[in-house]
């Protein structure tokens, strides 16, 4: 059949292959994108304040495109991701703040599963009455939510109605040390359990905006695969033992249903890492998105080229997870 | 299944005049269907038609809905509350938010069409050259397997950073950001064209034309991209939502992409951005505009996700069963639009679909 542990290492190892060509096309990609869509770009990357910079920047801009590109190259790969104007080097600031986006991420996915997939449940279940309305009705909203009005009510509005905290990850720095920088994960290492408190605390709205703004995604792929379980024999056989309905439809049902669900994670990786730039600066999480926004903000272009990258790669990573997951969920899927 | 027979053989037979009606006709039956079957679409559809005649005042006749130019002009009525005289309220310096946000809608609408259908055609046609040229060792097939690995590249950037990444190095300004949208945008029609050409260009009618001696470029436009064509206007429709929701994103996180208010054209995004430090004081200032994205989009996104429910096999079942619908003829191919990800498990690949999708 295909589904031995070795076919799962190969299933795993090819689709590790396959992320090469796709890495080097973002790379090739923002290049390109950065350093000839502008006929002057180091007019606009360095305005005024920056004289020596804006001579370095014309000097290497003199150079052949391919040369540029090889220099930009093996700069990347060697850790020399460039600085911002006033001269912070990129790559330590991007490699503390990237677990942050992680955690944040990771937040908003989880509700986006507990709150989403139920949803989707509740509309399959009640199709084309009332429920399913206002369950559409619901996941759109957060659709149609401009991210920024979305963030903004939430810090005004909803964070001191709620009484919960809407700045940063932490109230004051925290007194033991954070390794992981995920301010949740770091808490909990150090054993203190006020200090977790305090960062679930602060992790719940803006995640919870996060998920509100993506959540369409995984209710309406719920609902729709439900739907084409539901009518299946099996569901039927469930429900004529007499076994309860919500043990058909969350034991039975979606559980089938679930594996398309999946793909999910892949298909919102994109919603959610876009939205971060907006929620993160609001919220002033201490991720790559609020870096992302000071970055443009404060013409900082080598920050801004290494964000733009690194969420590309959370991308693909986050599609790799998704593409495993569901080879190992599917039975029908061979490892090969 | 009746949809064996969809109307091109029909077409086929009985001469252009014939087809032309039937061209016309199915659409439109398609969404009085959808309209019939889900309220929501129908309060969409509604809301759109408002949406679109709402436009259309502005652009002809401002005066009628009090829409006052210019759009700039101060009045003693500092910071005002929403009131009769001033719907949305004023500004700090007492300038009439009702008729910014306003004069804002076709500025915003026409932005999104041009983005979203720029990325139709130019998406849509490599998407039909990879679909319907794919054979293996031709040189259709070499020019698919390129277009389809930039797409690839293109699909793994989360499309609002790629654009705010691109809008930054073209420099600050409305027309910078529409291209760099524009040039994010295409990727996910050439991903669903070329899914939906792949279930298309098997069926009999096709090697029916093929067998009869119709020419290749015939057989594309001709039988393939007709029965191409619906799902894409439906995700076309939900996708202006998408755009202009992403549109003012970018030209809320780019500074100054225009001094406002400085002329007599206005934009959500910007007037956001704008009175985004006077949120506390005068919430209207940033709710008028934030609410205006808001509506439309729902607008679009009722319309639309009524209209996918139909396409998508999975959920018209069900929807047959309870409403005892009459099938759609082309459907059933409609599913790559949703499981495209998992059937072609390539990294990278499974698009960031920028929709509830």
């Amino acid at each position: 059949m295909g589904r031995s542990p070795l076919d799962l290492a190969l299933f795993v190892g090819k689709r590790l292959l396959q992320l090469i060509p796709v890495l080097f096309g973002i790379i090739v990609l923002t290049f390109v994108f950065t350093h000839i869509a502008a006929s002057n770009p180091c007019a606009i990357w360095f305005p005024k304040n920056a004289v020596g910079p804006r001579e370095a920047c014309e000097a290497s801009f003199a150079q052949p495109l391919y040369h540029q590109f090889y220099v930009y190259f093996v700069n990347l790969l060697s850790g020399n991701w460039g600085a911002s104007v006033s001269g912070t080097q990129v790559l330590p600031v991007i490699a503390l703040a990237t677990p942050e986006t992680i955690e944040l991420v990771l937040a908003a996915l989880f509700l986006m599963i507990v709150i989403g997939i139920p949803l989707g449940v509740l509309a399959a279940q009640s199709n084309g009455r009332l429920v399913d309305h206002l369950v559409r009705v619901f996941y759109l909203s957060g659709w149609a939510t401009p991210t920024y009005l979305g963030a903004v009510v939430a810090v005004i509005f909803l964070g001191p109605f709620l009484g919960l905290p809407t700045r940063g990850d932490f109230t004051t720095p925290p007194p033991f040390a954070q390794p992981t920088h995920m301010s949740v994960l770091d808490a909990l290492l150090a054993g203190n359990l006020p200090w977790t408190l305090n960062a679930v605390e602060h992790l719940i709205l803006p995640a919870s905006v996060l998920a509100f703004l993506n959540l369409g995604i995984a209710t309406r792929m719920t609902r729709s695969s439900m739907l084409s379980v539901l009518p299946l024999d099996y569901v039927k056989t469930a429900r004529m033992k007499g076994l309860a309905e919500g043990w058909v439809l969350y034991k039975h049902a979606l559980r089938n249903a679930l594996i398309t669900t999946t793909t999910v994670l892949g298909v919102t990786a994109g919603g959610l890492l876009s939205g971060t730039v907006v929620v993160e600066e609001v919220f002033a999480w201490p991720g790559i998105g609020s870096y992302a926004y000071a970055a443009i903000t404060e013409y900082n272009f080598d920050g801004a080229i290494a964000v733009v990258i690194v969420y590309a790669v959370g991308v693909v990573i986050a599609n790799l997870i998704a593409d495993i997951l569901y080879g190992v969920l599917d039975p029908k899927v061979e490892w090969r | 299944m009746a949809s064996k027979t969809p109307r091109v053989p029909v077409a086929l037979a009985a001469g252009p005049s014939r087809s032309a009606i039937v061209r016309v006709g199915r659409p439109l039956r398609l969404l009085w269907r959808v309209l019939r079957s889900n309220p929501l679409s129908l309060v969409g559809f509604v809301l759109v038609v408002l949406i679109v005649v709402a436009t259309a005042l502005v652009y002809l006749a401002p005066a009628v809905i009090g829409v006052h130019y210019p759009l700039n002009q101060p009045s003693n009525a500092l910071g005002q509350p929403p009131s009769w005289a001033h719907p949305f309220g004023t500004d700090p310096i007492g300038i009439d938010i009702y008729s910014n946000v306003m004069a804002a809608l076709p500025v915003d609408l026409s932005i999104a069409f041009a983005i979203a259908v720029f990325a139709l055609v130019f998406g849509g046609l490599l998407g039909l050259v990879a679909g319907f040229w794919d054979t293996r060792r031709t040189l259709g097939g070499a020019v698919s397997v390129v277009i389809l690995r930039i797409t690839d590249v293109f699909l793994a950037f989360p499309s609002l950073i790629l654009a705010l990444a691109i809008a930054v190095s073209l420099g600050r300004g409305v027309p910078q950001v529409i291209i760099a949208v524009m040039l994010t945008w295409w990727p996910y029609y050439t991903r669903l064209v070329r899914g939906e050409v792949l279930s298309v260009k098997h069926r009999q009618y096709v090697t029916a034309a093929r067998v009869a001696g119709v020419s290749e470029t015939r057989i594309l436009f001709r039988h393939v991209v007709r029965n191409v064509i619906e799902p894409v206007v439906v995700y076309f429709t939900m996708d202006i939502g998408t755009v202009i929701v992403t549109f003012s994103t970018v030209v809320f996180v780019i500074p100054n992409v225009i001094s406002f208010p400085s002329t007599n054209t206005s934009e959500w995004g910007v007037m956001i951005q704008n009175y985004q430090d006077s949120f506390s004081a005068l919430p209207w200032t940033v709710l008028a505009p934030g609410l205006a994205i808001f509506l439309t989009v729902l607008s679009f996104s009722l319309l639309g996700d009524g209209l996918r429910d139909v396409l998508d096999p999975r959920t018209r079942r069900a929807m047959l069963e309870t409403r005892r619908l009459e099938p759609a003829a082309p459907v059933e191919k409609a599913e790559e639009a949703e499981s495209a990800g998992p059937a072609a498990p390539v990294p990278g690949t499974v698009p960031d679909v920028t929709g509830p999708s």
